[in-house]
Order: C-alpha cells, then sequence, then structure tokens
C-alpha cells in the first residue's frame, strides 16, 4: 500500500488537489465554517440530469421506441439544456473555487489556479463583510514552500500563506 | 485503491461518482438524440454476417436514417423481425405495393443465393416498411464496429471495459 499522503512532487496537477484539499481544514481550525453550496449546486445539477437519462433509460428499455418517442424528445431537450447550465454554473459561477465559507459576518471565498507546467499556486481571495464592497486580493507562491522532498504537504507554511492573503 | 476512495470527503466521492455518470449519460442521451433525429431506434448499427459482402464486411459501421416513408429497389435496409432481436442488413430487391402506406419490400443479402422469405416471420412474405425496417443506410466507416463483434462473442471483455472505465473516472482527478 503506498502512502496516500505522498504526492509526486513534479506534477502540477497532484500538487494543485492536494493543496485544494488541505485548505478547508485550515479554514476550518482557523475558526470559519465551510460554504458547500457552490458545491451542492453543481451535484443537484448533474444528478438531476443522470436522472433523467436514467428514467429515459428505463422508459425505452420497457416501452420500446415508438411509444415512448414525445418522452424521449422532452428528456432530451430537457437533459441538454440542464447540461449546459451545470456547464455554465462550473465555468461562469463556480469558477475556480475551491474554498468558500464564513466565519461571523466575514465571508471568504477562494479561486486557485495552476499552469500546467508551472508549479506555482495562483490564488484569488474575495473577503466581503457585511455589506462592504468585497476586496479581491491575488497572491501566489511555489508549491515549494509547503511540500517537502517527499511530497508531504507541511501544513504551516501553508497556512501562512493563506492567512497572509487574508 | 479502496483506501483512497474512502479518504475522499463525501462531496468529493459525489463529485467523482458523478463525473462518471455524466459520461454515460451523455453519451446515451447523444444517441436518443440522434435516435429522434433519424427517426430510427438504433441509428447506428454494425454489420455482424457477410451476407452483403462485397458491399459491406462484417464489423462495418452504418449510419441509418428513417425518415423515408418508402423505400426503393435497390436501397440497402436494416430490419428486425417480430422475435429475432438481431438486425439485418439487406437490399431491398422488390417493392410489392408501390403504394403507400402498405409498402411491402422483399430483400436478398447481395452475398446470398436466394432472397430473405425464409428469414420473415414465420408465414410472411414481405417485409412491412413501416413496422420492421428501422432505417435505410445512408453512409458508412469501414471495420470500426469491429470492437463491438469482439465484445459480443466475448461478453466477458463487456464487464472489464465498463469496470476498468468506471474505476478509471472515479480514481483520477485531472
Amino acid at each position: 500500500m503506498t502512502d496516500d499522503n505522498k504526492v509526486p512532487i513534479y506534477s502540477v496537477p497532484d500538487l494543485k488537489n492536494a493543496t485544494d484539499d488541505a485548505i478547508a481544514p485550515i479554514f476550518t481550525s482557523l475558526g470559519y465554517t465551510e460554504d458547500h453550496t457552490l458545491t451542492d449546486v453543481r451535484l443537484g445539477l448533474g444528478f438531476f440530469g443522470t436522472a433523467i437519462a436514467a428514467i429515459t433509460f428505463a422508459a425505452d428499455y420497457k416501452y420500446g421506441f415508438d411509444s415512448t418517442k414525445t418522452l424521449v424528445t422532452v428528456a432530451v431537450a430537457l437533459y441538454f439544456l440542464v447540461n449546459t447550465a451545470l456547464t455554465v454554473w462550473v465555468w461562469k459561477v463556480q469558477g475556480g473555487v475551491v474554498y468558500s465559507g464564513h466565519n461571523g459576518t466575514k465571508k471568504v471565498k477562494i479561486a486557485s489556479k495552476a499552469k500546467k507546467y508551472d508549479p506555482t499556486y495562483h490564488i484569488e481571495v474575495t473577503i466581503q463583510d457585511e455589506k462592504k464592497a468585497p476586496i479581491v486580493r491575488k497572491d501566489d507562491a511555489k508549491f515549494m514552500a509547503w511540500f517537502d522532498e517527499q511530497g508531504h504537504l507541511v501544513r504551516k507554511p501553508l497556512e501562512a500563506f493563506l492567512t497572509q492573503a487574508l | 485503491m479502496l483506501a483512497s476512495l474512502a479518504a475522499l470527503r463525501p462531496r468529493q466521492l459525489a463529485s467523482q461518482i458523478l463525473s462518471f455518470a455524466l459520461v454515460l449519460s451523455t453519451a446515451f442521451m447523444l444517441w436518443k438524440g440522434l435516435s429522434l433525429v433519424t427517426n430510427s431506434p438504433s441509428p447506428i448499427v454494425v454489420v455482424l454476417s457477410g451476407s452483403m459482402e462485397p458491399a459491406f464486411q462484417r464489423g462495418d459501421l452504418l449510419f441509418l436514417w428513417n425518415r423515408s416513408p418508402d423505400a426503393k429497389v435497390g436501397e440497402i435496409v436494416v430490419y428486425n423481425v417480430e422475435g429475432k432481436n438481431i438486425p439485418i442488413v439487406h437490399r431491398v430487391v422488390r417493392n410489392h405495393q408501390g403504394g403507400l402506406p402498405y409498402t411491402k419490400l422483399l430483400t436478398k443479402g447481395d452475398n446470398n443465393h436466394a432472397d430473405d422469405v425464409e428469414l420473415y416471420a414465420r408465414g410472411q412474405f414481405y417485409l412491412n416498411r413501416e413496422k420492421e425496417v428501422i432505417g435505410s443506410v445512408v453512409g458508412y466507416i469501414p471495420f470500426v464496429g469491429y470492437v463491438t463483434i469482439m465484445l459480443s462473442e466475448h461478453p466477458w471483455l463487456k464487464t472489464v471495459m465498463l469496470g476498468i472505465m468506471g474505476l478509471m473516472v472515479v480514481l483520477q482527478r485531472e
């Protein structure tokens, strides 16, 4: 069995995924509550679409092509509508947001980005306190700052990087 | 591998299951969409026998269109005889009743000696254009359907392939 917490340190996507995953626990320990709305809407849309396809499949299997034509026409149209909504949601609304949460009245949203062969972690932090205008801050750092030579994520430096962006 | 699945948070696990489900459902809905456009329950079929050689070989992929109410002599049609679940690709050699909507067809494989009367349902000497024909061939790609012949001749390959696909989608994130 391999050590699951270890990341191949030359693979940028792995570094990025591991870092993305580590953000939520850090914020939880800082007293933030994670807000899952973005993910839940995506999952909801996605599974709604899948359910439509599943029902279509069952109806087609049971009643055959000719008697289900109207139903299938509606289902196919609806499916691709839902799928388009899902795509728009993932690209436009969710963007690269990997964490969103709040601490009291303070809302924090973090989007991350990394270019394929460039080991730099770019984050965009949006902070909104009650009704004040949101503040957007961009920051970046090399993954080497919080991964050791073996590919273990070291929490302290990542936490420092995140809190300094806050 | 399973340990890495168990380590995922529920939303992450759900996301990964979703991406797999979306691949399957999108493929299926595209197929259904094509099926509606062509008005054929099975708009793409694979040639399973050599009865239409040299026009089509085993493994050729055929694209069907089922919106013309008639079928002319010389047209290649795909039909499903009731009770037999294998679509047959053969050429129309006679059109018994030219008039619509009761078009009755006689078909024959180019490479067969006899016509298809033997293949039709018991006591039936013609094909019902409306009920039995699922489309006329409008295009084909040679050989690429051979994979499905392999899969249907060795059913365990299907299980293996589906399993590998599923695991891959669930386990990789890129």
